[in-house]
């Protein structure tokens, strides 16, 4: 009898669940984390990158013969996240792993030996002339598209030596990407000049456009720092003081982006009488058909989002 | 006065004021019957319950408040049916039905891609309430309001006597549920201010500091608002001068109230114990 | 402006059938919920109006059970029962429940005059609240049960006595015509005890249906007009010697 009615409560979880489920599942909401196969045509080798930046920029210089995984997928947050078993099989099969590096992925050391992986790791940022964040090097360095260039040369080196046999064509195909790359430094630092020099500051909650602001002319005030998911929610006191010290730069936007209290940075952009600018492309690319698919376009994205909130 | 007008200047403090009091007042009016008819662990529950509505609402780009409301009183129906029909104990059924949702709701939030639009739904967002909030907050807070008003005899009656209400042809499973709805649409609204995990404290804390020093309902009911008023207004104060987050500081003010509201009780206790005995107990 | 009037339960739907008997109830069988032994097995009584009747038994004998059963808070298992012609709950407002003590959460907030008010509840139903006519009702009963200078206190600080007196002035202001008293003299002071006796003949007096749960056998031919005996839930034939007065049990009911 007991166990008849013990039954009937988890019917009723059951049916809840299952209802909540299949309409998420309905909304597309349920597999942007975890592993983004995104091509398997005629896979030669198999290559890992930590995160859909990397990922796109090395499918780039790959090109469709190489089978890309992402771990950190589209729309991911590096920061919160966490390995899923079906990552470790990911890496035991893969022949080269693609990392950022400067403690980007703090979780893949063990990952990479609970797998028992035997794939290269090739650390991309290691050409990079890193500038310092909070005492330690700051790891978001594709923001400079001059970084990714040096990103990039190292790719085909690793595609090249993982893979002498396609070497002519992970070649042209980085040549090919270089110079779309060299179009878009060109096109970010247009796009840039439009904006009056009193309002190239950014605003933001989160320092991760320190490359970004040095590569272009930017000064960065991450006044809204409190704001960040890292810290624990503002005071009062302290939303009061981010609003004071918005209004003293006097810029006429602000940046939230994807990983802020959106509602919170509404009420303080409301308060200081400032835009709130649409949510700039951080650590992670968009939806494959979105405004931010590739690594390209989320910069063009950036760049334009930041010109048009600035006056530019 | 200075420092009193200072904070004012900053909208965002007179919306999260205004917001502090309206669910403050709310929770501490509903929050005696809570107390009196003990059902804290029920608030509690319901407040972890709301979230897997918070959080699927979310993904499916509903309003937030909308799937809260609606989880809850699915909850809150659900609650009352269990232990109605009486199969397993109701503190049983509340542990199951409050752990189950909460872990729906984690379950969901581990779909999306982060949790960073959740985290102000655990631990309340009040400095970040918009007008519209605020707007539908007070729309909730008056409903509730006006509702238990409106039925304050038949709640008071089954709270002590269900017996007679039921002899009466009153069902207290009828109040009941409708207790649960009244306490699901206040979580729903009291979560914008301080969280799903703060929450039970407004329900349960300015009425238990009020069952304290009044033995009499509409008494107990003016002072857990005054008390709820009272601490949204110095927790946000706290907030603001101190630099400590604000859910926690309305909590904990209200706590403080509790504190103060027992030592009052405790010195009026002393002074009655030397005073001659009003009334002598036959039993 | 009065607020509607919306009853509780299926009140007023049924209007009372005359010449039926006040109570009627045939081979009823109840049990808790949760348990399976009944509690009642096989009891009928026929109660016409006007007549008071004891429920003679110990403990556990099923007298409060049958109290319960005809107040409606306990479904039967088998059976029937009729209130004035009608099924139980559609004529709640002739129906009046003086429940054992216990079974009030004595320290709820609110004093005696709130705790008698609500008896008058049951003419009130929903949204309305009570008027000077209920007030004045509640005032001469409190007055009645001696309980004048202690309206104002909360519940809980009553004793024992005061409180089974707050119990029966509630239990009185719903002017009900049917009245189940539950042991409305177990364990109380003297004072009370003169107070409640009082009480019940002049409510026979006045032609009210009394059935009063009792386990004291002194004085049932002086206060009550017929007697049913249970034990263990049964109906039992009185021992000899003890009162039996009008025939109200199985013989009469069915």
């Amino acid at each position: 009898m007991a166990l008849k009615k013990m039954a009937g409560i988890w019917r009723i979880f059951g049916v809840v669940s299952s209802v909540l489920l299949a309409g998420m599942l309905a909304a597309g909401c349920g597999a942007s984390q975890g592993s983004d196969r995104q091509s398997a045509d005629v896979s030669s080798i198999k290559v890992v990158a930590t995160n859909s930046i990397l990922g796109d920029i090395v499918q780039n210089v790959g090109g469709g013969g190489v089978e890309v995984v992402t771990l950190v997928g589209r729309d991911g947050d590096a920061h919160t996240f966490e390995p899923e078993p079906s990552d470790n099989a990911t890496l035991a099969e893969a022949d080269v792993v693609f990392e950022n590096g400067l403690d980007f992925e703090p979780w893949l050391d063990d990952l990479y030996e609970s797998s028992g992986s035997e794939a290269r790791r090739v650390v991309v940022s290691e050409n990079v002339d890193t500038i310092s964040l909070s005492g330690e090097s700051d790891p978001h360095i594709w923001h400079d598209v001059k970084n990714t260039i040096s990103m990039v040369k190292s790719i085909r080196e690793a595609l090249v030596e993982a893979d002498p046999e396609n070497a002519e064509t992970y070649r042209s195909n980085a040549e090919k990407y270089l110079s779309d790359l060299e179009e878009l430094d060109e096109e970010v630092q247009a796009q840039i000049e439009s904006i009056p020099e009193k309002n190239r500051i950014l605003v933001t909650s989160h320092d991760t456009f320190g490359y970004f602001a040095d590569r272009y002319g930017f000064k960065v005030d991450t006044a809204l720092s409190s704001a960040s998911t890292e810290a624990s929610d503002p005071s009062a006191g302290e939303t009061a003081k981010m609003v004071g010290r918005i209004r003293e730069t006097g810029v006429p936007a602000i940046f939230a982006e994807n990983v802020t209290n959106p509602a919170l940075m509404k009420a303080i952009a409301r308060e200081a009488g400032v835009e709130l600018a649409p949510t700039l492309y951080t650590d992670a690319l968009g939806k494959e058909d979105g405004e931010a698919g590739t690594y390209i376009e989320m910069i063009q994205y950036n760049a334009k989002t930041i010109s048009g909130a600035l006056g530019g | 006065m200075g420092w009193l007008l200072e904070p004012l200047q900053f909208s965002f403090m007179r919306t999260g004021l205004l917001a502090a009091v309206l669910v403050g007042v709310t929770c501490a009016v509903l929050g005696v019957y809570v107390v009196l008819r003990s059902m804290a662990f029920i608030g509690d529950a319901l407040a972890h319950t709301v979230l897997p509505g918070l959080v699927a609402a979310y993904l499916l780009g509903l309003n937030l408040l909308g799937g809260a409301v609606v989880a809850g009183v699915a909850t809150a129906l659900g609650i009352g049916w269990l232990s109605r029909r009486g199969t397993v104990r109701e503190d049983t059924a509340i542990g199951i039905a409050f752990t189950g949702m909460f872990a729906l709701g984690v379950l969901l939030m581990s779909t999306a891609d982060s949790f960073r639009d959740f985290s102000h739904m655990l631990f309340g967002n009040i400095l970040g309430i918009t007008r519209v909030d605020v707007v539908l907050i007070g729309v909730l807070a008056f409903v509730v309001l006006v509702v238990l008003f409106m039925f304050h005899k038949e709640l008071e009656l089954t709270s002590f006597d269900p017996a007679h209400a039921k002899a009466m042809g009153l069902s207290p499973d009828t109040v009941r549920y409708g207790l649960l709805i009244l306490l699901s649409l206040t979580v729903v609204a009291g979560i914008q201010a301080v969280g799903v995990v703060l929450i039970s404290a407004l329900l349960i804390t300015p009425a238990a500091a009020a069952s304290l020093l009044t033995r009499s309902l509409p008494r107990m009911m003016a002072i857990s608002a005054a008390i709820a008023v009272v601490s949204g207004i110095v927790g946000l104060y706290a907030s603001y001068y101190l630099d400590v987050a604000s859910g926690a500081a309305i909590v904990l003010a209200c706590t403080t109230c509790f504190i103060v509201a027992s030592a009052i009780r405790a010195l009026r206790q002393n002074s009655a114990a030397n005073a001659p005995e009003p009334l002598a107990d036959e039993r | 402006m009065r607020a509607p009037h919306l009853g509780y339960g299926r009140r007023g739907s049924v209007k009372p059938r005359p010449g039926e008997p006040a109570l009627l109830a045939r081979s009823v069988d109840a049990r808790y919920e949760g348990t399976s032994s009944l509690a009642l097995r096989d009891v009928s009584l026929n109660v016409p109006a006007g007549l008071r009747v004891a429920l003679v038994g110990p403990n556990g004998s099923g007298k409060s059970t049958l109290l319960k059963v005809v107040a409606g808070l306990l479904p039967i298992a088998s059976g029937e029962v009729r209130i004035f012609g009608n099924a139980v709950g559609a004529c709640h407002h002739r129906v009046a429940y003086l429940p054992q003590r216990g079974e009030v959460d004595w320290r709820f907030p609110i004093d005696v005059r709130k705790l008698v008010a609500t008896g008058r509840y049951t003419h009130l139903g929903w949204l309305r609240r009570p008027r000077r006519e209920d007030s004045e009702i509640v005032a001469e009963t409190i007055q009645k049960l001696g309980l004048s200078d202690l309206a104002e206190n909360q519940i809980g600080e009553l004793s024992g006595g005061q409180q089974q007196r707050a119990l029966l002035a509630r239990t009185l202001v719903q002017q009900g015509d049917l009245l189940l008293l539950d042991e409305p003299l177990n364990a109380v002071d003297a004072a009370t005890r003169d107070i409640i006796s009082e009480v019940l003949s002049d409510l026979g007096r006045a032609g009210k249906t009394l059935v009063i749960a009792t386990h004291d056998l002194t004085n049932l031919a002086a206060e009550f007009d017929g007697a049913l005996y249970l034990e263990n839930g049964r109906e039992i034939p009185p021992e000899p010697g003890n009162f039996v007065g009008v025939t109200v049990g199985r013989e009469v009911a069915n």
